[in-house]
């Protein structure tokens, strides 16, 4: 309505009186505080909103400030600021806080603007103040509740962070260490920094105030600063801090439980496995049963030398052979690495011998005493093996270029306390030996009292065959035996290896060796022959 | 004439160990299961039992146990071509706990054979 309007709605003098109702009206009904200021900014005016903001009692003068009301912590700084305002006429806009006399607080922001008319100097104030107080606690209330979060956060040992659009907004140390990235100093920095883009891609997140169920974990691969590899789950979700939309994360570590789950996978395979072999060769087993048996039947039959003879002698040992496979093929087929099993020592030692045969030159004679009856032991299968393969090329490097006798024997034997000569630091009780000897050149006096430790003959020191050796003697003491080294003059070396036998109930040993001194080589013959057929 | 009884799934096994040993002047009666054997042994004890393990039905080492329980002089030789492993044991370890005297592991060679149940029958 213009003034001339308002001129002719409420004629003088009861327009003035009318105008001032309508103002007085206005301003009791307004949701929020009016006042008014003379151009020094001392209040003329307060509505009752206002009062009832500041509590001021409808008694006061209204020249009595609102800036008496203010908590004291705002009061100076206000009072300045609307001092300097109204000083050079321009406007005033703050939040502070009034305080009531029962001493409650409440916040407002005010707001104040000069009256002029045409560019005049200021005639004074008028102010408006909005009670800001549910809004203030709300968000005292959100930064005490991030506080506490960022301290949960920070303590907990399961690796959160939050980010929003590339920027890091929070991790706390257990994510640090996981991620292994710099700490502190991370907040602010940018994700693509230190993650690879397609690690937080399309991550799902969901709500947790919305009631929405929780996001399902996401597996992704991350590689460390140090080149380590990580399996981790991530669960995210979407949050408010610091006031912005954010998403938080929560890591889990699985790579050792995929490791686990990836070797319980291999175990259940290689049981499996296992299970199948030893179906497969209890037939196998009987077919060559069969097949040894009726071959053994059909022998006396042909004529002795024929060639159906030498046929079927063929069948016999090519299926002695097929035996010793199978065996050997289930030792290692169940064997889970570094386990220990029950062993057939003789089999692992033939099995070498034969591809030992094939290698050996033509002035290295081999000679063998292996008993089929001789007793197990319980060992590594794979580290047993190395055992023989080691000490028989030991002594086959101790035979070149000159050539001699490489002699490979096995047997039961029992050590008590009463046994002559020997010094060995067993326990009394039944030991499997193993002996390997050759006829090579003869070992000076002081070289002998190197046999044991390393166990190399007239080889220098940190040659191969020296450390091999000495690999030889820590597998043995891991399997509870001994080794034993001795060099005769003009008979060569022998290395002789003791293992702790299995003794099962009802077992029946194999018979003892005649004692050392006597014909060693007397029942070999038909060794010997078998296997000059072989070769 | 001593008699020996072979208890074997397999005909073939149990046919070889007949000629082997009745060329070597033994009486030989068979049987495929250990129902069969146990049944048969009951009628007519043998001065040997070769018991093999692995069958189906009644395996050789429950028909060992009931053997030995119901006649404790009961001369068994048992027989395997299985290898399965129970920590260090094998059935044929299992076997000797249960009352089998001998034990061979399949394949063997029939001299062993024959060394083993002359051995027992002359025990």
């Amino acid at each position: 309505m213009s003034p001339q309007d308002l001129a002719a709605a409420f004629p003088p003098p009861e327009n003035f009186r009318s105008i001032e109702t309508l103002v007085r009206t206005l301003s009791d009904q307004a949701s929020i505080g009016i006042f008014l200021s003379d151009p020094e900014g001392h209040t003329l005016y307060l509505n009752d909103r206002l009062r009832r903001m500041a509590g001021i009692p409808g008694t006061s003068t209204p020249g009595e400030c609102w800036l008496n009301r203010l908590a004291s912590e705002d009061r100076d700084l206000i009072a300045t600021e609307w001092s300097e305002a109204t000083g050079q006429g321009r406007s005033f806009s703050r939040e502070f806080r009034f305080q009531r006399p029962d001493g409650s607080l409440r916040w407002v922001m005010a707001e104040a603007f000069p009256l002029r008319t045409d560019g005049a100097p200021s005639s004074g104030y008028v102010g408006m103040v909005r009670d800001i107080t549910p809004r203030q606690l709300a968000l005292e209330a959100l930064h005490a509740c991030e506080e506490r979060y960022r301290s949960l956060a920070a303590l907990s040992p399961h690796p959160i962070f939050v980010y929003a659009d590339d920027a890091i907004l929070f991790m706390n140390d257990a994510g640090t260490r996981l991620f292994n990235l710099p700490s502190p100093f991370l907040e602010g920095r940018s994700l693509s920094e230190f993650f690879p883009k397609e690690f937080l891609q399309d991550l799902p997140s969901a709500h947790p105030a919305r009631g929405i169920e929780p996001a399902a974990a996401v597996e992704r691969q991350f590689v460390r600063s140090d080149g380590t590899r990580l399996d981790v789950e991530l669960i995210a979700s979407q949050v408010t801090f610091d006031g912005h939309k954010a998403v938080q994360v929560l890591a889990t570590d699985v790579t050792a439980q995929k490791d686990t789950a990836a070797q319980l996978r291999k175990a259940h395979k290689m049981a499996a496995v296992a299970t199948l072999a030893g179906g497969i060769a209890h037939e196998f087993n009987n077919c060559l049963t069969a097949i040894m048996g009726f071959s053994d039947l059909a022998l006396p039959l042909l004529v002795p030398d024929s060639r159906a003879h030498g046929h079927v002698q063929q069948v016999i040992l090519a299926s002695k052979r097929a035996r010793d496979l199978v065996t050997q093929m289930l030792m290692f087929g169940r064997q889970a690495e570094g386990a220990k099993q029950r062993v057939s020592l003789d089999i692992l030692l033939k099995e070498t011998l034969r591809l030992l045969k094939g290698t050996l030159p033509d002035n290295i004679s081999l000679r063998e005493w292996i008993p089929g009856a001789t007793n197990s032991i319980y060992a590594d299968p794979t580290r047993i093996h190395q055992v023989c393969v080691k000490l028989l090329a030991h002594s086959e490097l101790a035979l070149k270029p000159d050539g001699g006798v490489l002699e490979v024997r096995l047997d039961n034997i029992h050590l008590d306390t009463s046994m002559n000569g020997h010094d060995l630091p067993l326990l009394p009780g039944q030991y499997v030996r193993l002996t390997v000897s050759d006829t090579g050149e003869e070992v000076s006096a002081e070289d002998h009292s190197h046999k044991l430790e390393p166990l190399f003959a007239n080889l220098p020191a940190g040659t191969r065959a020296g450390t091999e050796l000495a690999r030889v003697q820590q597998i043995v003491s891991e399997h509870g035996g001994t080794l034993r080294a001795t060099s005769t003059v003009g008979q060569g070396t022998t290395i002789e290896v003791y293992l702790p036998a299995i003794i099962i109930p009802g077992s029946v040993s194999a018979p003892e060796p005649p004692h050392e001194g006597a014909s060693d080589f007397t029942g070999q013959k038909e060794f010997l022959a078998e296997r000059d057929k072989e070769r | 004439m001593p008699s020996v009884l072979i208890v074997d799934d397999e005909e073939a096994i149990r046919r070889l160990i007949r000629s082997t040993l009745e060329k070597a002047g033994y009486r030989v009666h068979e049987a495929a299961d250990g129902k069969e054997g146990l049944s048969h042994y009951r009628q007519s004890p043998a001065d040997l039992v070769i018991m093999d393990i692995l069958m189906p039905d009644q395996d050789g080492l429950e028909s060992i146990l009931t053997l030995r329980q119901e006649f404790p002089d009961a001369r068994i030789m048992a027989i395997t071509g299985g290898s399965d492993m129970i920590g260090i044991l094998n059935f044929l370890d299992v076997a000797r706990m249960l009352g089998a005297r001998r034990t061979l592991q399949k394949p063997f060679e029939m001299q062993q054979l024959l060394d083993a149940v002359q051995a027992e029958i002359t025990r």
